[in-house]
């Protein structure tokens, strides 16, 4: 439990609002105000930039004007969408152009802010942003780290676990087996060993959440 | 005077682009602030870019305070600005200075621009180089022949300027315009509450304050040079005509528009008749010519005591031909010299207005074949008319010719 708070706080400090919009001032002045309230920015004059920067894999926020010369917000959207790229992106637009943001809504975004904004709204939407990516890499990191567990886990064990997961009690999974109730049991303090649990209900979590990433 | 060529606006403004860019001096326009921070640039031609070497784009809203240094004389500047409403200009000789910062001597026309109430919005400044007038042989005549020249220049530049202006400020422009303006004032936003976040936290130079505020300041002065730029924009597309049913229209506008109306806790009032016939028309243009004027009145309510504030929108068929709208509010009312003024670009009473609705709106209407006009018969507040004729189907042609 510790470990984990510890590094939800690392990720906070070097989560970094990352900005991509061709206008400079737009680019200053947001670099001013999303440091103003002590969050780490780095901004992109294009998406052609931004793709070819370190920052891709950065953990964050993606703030995208939708009107670009070059690539728009839109196509770098789709670029990112296709590269498995799944930072959350909070597109700035302007009024004629409500169609293209539903557009971007359904590829994902996870806001469209419409010109002009306000400053509070659109830091607001950062936070959740932010918020959302790390949730969305501490589940990564959640799935990652039941598929490590499991895979330690040997054949008969996973034969076991497979059983407690249909809810089969000790003696069902015995019989199905052809094998001792303490046989079983002696696999079960395996299982909970290997994989760190602390209950069955521990347990089954960490085997969905390994499921759950497909 | 000279009539202008009968020719589609943007051909009009190519043609006359190229004229100014091939006359041999320098032209050089600003606009006619003359408080501080003072004149802005917002046109120079190429003779201008060959003469002090500037780029157009680097000159461009900016003070022509740039060019001057040490030796320049401002003694026609005095004259100036001791009688800016005097008609003829003035011309002498002074010394500029270059990009790089080399000095050259010209001698100057300086002319103002009036608009239709007799107010100067606009200098132009046309410089010829002295030294080269000088080594001609025929130096004083010839000049003397060219600041007449320029004189009479500055006068059909300013019919053209003026005539341009009211047939160019159409839908396309609008929406444009909100775009390019949104950059500069969305950056003065961010500016400013980034100045408060860090104000609050207790954490900020004054030093650091200042090159803030500065930027605030380039960023709204910014915002007034797109303005200027976009008089110029040239229209590629007309505006799309739909069959539109005018009651229909103001009350989606109004709908759009509900919180603020709310806000502003005015009582509203819209008066349709049932047998209004359709018309054909650009259904958003007339929806910017609505929202500005019910965003005028709400705004000129603010003062007026809650319990007056009315606005009356009336629809009626004034002739079988014509349909008009009267925008009737309760506020301050419209001053003489506003009254005067208010379809010029630029001009406004608002502290953060533009100054271009009513002449946009005046431009879609008459790019209808409609008016707009203020009535000053209403004992208080103000009251905005417009008509719209009532035709069918596709213009045969956009351009205005």
């Amino acid at each position: 439990m510790e470990k984990r708070v510890m590094s939800m706080t690392v990720e906070n400090d070097t989560a970094t609002v990352l900005v991509v919009d061709d206008d400079p001032d737009a680019r200053q002045s947001l670099e001013f105000l999303i440091r103003s309230v002590g969050l780490n920015i780095r901004a992109y004059p294009s998406a052609a930039e931004f793709l070819a920067s370190p920052d891709l894999e950065s953990a964050g926020c993606l703030v995208l004007d939708l009107r670009m010369p070059g690539m728009s917000g839109l196509e770098l959207q789709d670029r990112l969408n296709e590269m498995n790229v799944g930072i959350p992106i909070i597109l700035l637009t302007a009024y004629a152009e409500v169609p293209i943001a539903v557009k971007a809504m359904k590829a994902g975004a996870v806001d469209v802010i419409q010109k002009p904004y306000s400053q509070q709204v659109l830091l607001d939407r950062i936070q959740q942003a932010l918020a959302k990516d790390r949730a969305n890499r501490q589940r990564v990191r959640d799935i990652k780290n039941a598929r490590d567990k499991l895979s330690r886990l040997t054949p008969g064990e996973r034969e076991v676990l497979d059983r407690l997961r249909a809810g089969k009690s000790n003696k069902e999974i015995a019989g199905e087996l052809g094998l001792t109730r303490r046989g079983i049991e002696a696999r079960r303090a395996n299982i909970m060993r290997k994989l760190e649990a602390e209950s069955l209900a521990d347990l089954l979590r960490m085997v969905m959440a390994g499921d759950g990433g497909g | 005077m000279n009539q202008l060529p009968d020719l589609p606006t943007d051909s009009l403004l190519r043609l006359l682009q190229v004229a100014i860019d091939c006359i041999n001096q320098g032209v050089l326009i600003t606009d006619a602030r003359l408080e501080p921070p003072g004149p802005q640039i917002v046109f120079v031609n190429r003779g201008f870019e060959q003469m002090t070497g500037y780029k157009a784009h680097e000159v461009l809203g900016r003070s022509p305070r740039i060019l001057h240094g040490q030796q320049t004389e401002f003694s026609a500047f005095d004259q100036l600005r001791s009688d800016p409403h005097a008609n003829a200009g003035f011309a002498g000789e002074t010394c500029l200075y270059r990009k790089d910062g080399s000095e050259f001597r010209i001698r100057w026309n300086v002319s103002p621009l009036f608009n239709d109430g007799g107010l100067p919005t606009h200098y132009m400044v046309i410089q010829e180089d002295a030294i080269s007038t000088a080594s001609n042989g025929m130096d004083r005549s010839h000049s003397s022949v060219n600041s007449i020249e320029g004189t009479d220049e500055a006068k059909r530049l300013n019919d053209q300027i003026s005539r341009i202006a009211r047939l160019d400020t159409l839908g396309e422009m609008a929406g444009r315009l909100a775009h390019e303006l949104n950059q500069p004032l969305t950056a003065i936003s961010n500016y400013a509450q980034g100045c408060a976040n860090r104000l609050q936290a207790g954490q900020i130079e004054m030093a650091e304050l200042t090159a803030v505020l500065e930027l605030i300041r380039d960023a709204a002065l910014r915002a007034g040079t797109i303005v200027d730029r976009l008089r110029n924009f040239v229209r590629r597309k007309g505006p799309q005509q739909v069959e539109v049913d005018l009651g229909k229209l103001i009350r989606e506008v109004l709908a759009r528009i509900e919180p603020e109306i709310r806000h502003s806790g005015v009582q509203l009032e819209l008066v349709v008749p049932d047998d209004l016939p359709t018309l054909s028309a650009d259904q958003f243009q007339i929806e910017q010519v609505v929202l500005n004027l019910v965003r005028n009145a709400l705004e000129a309510m603010t003062d007026t005591a809650p319990e007056v504030r009315q606005l009356v929108i009336r629809i009626n068929q004034s002739r079988p031909d014509m349909i008009e709208v009267a925008v009737v509010d309760r506020g301050r009312g419209i001053n003489r010299e506003a009254e005067a003024r208010m379809f010029d670009p630029f001009f406004s009473t608002k502290p953060l207005g533009l100054g271009m609705g009513l002449p946009i709106s005046r431009s879609i209407l008459e790019w209808h074949g409609g008016q707009i006009w203020s009535d000053r018969k209403t004992d208080c507040g103000a009251c905005f008319r417009f008509t719209l004729p009532i035709t069918h189907g596709e213009a045969s042609d956009v351009d205005d010719g």
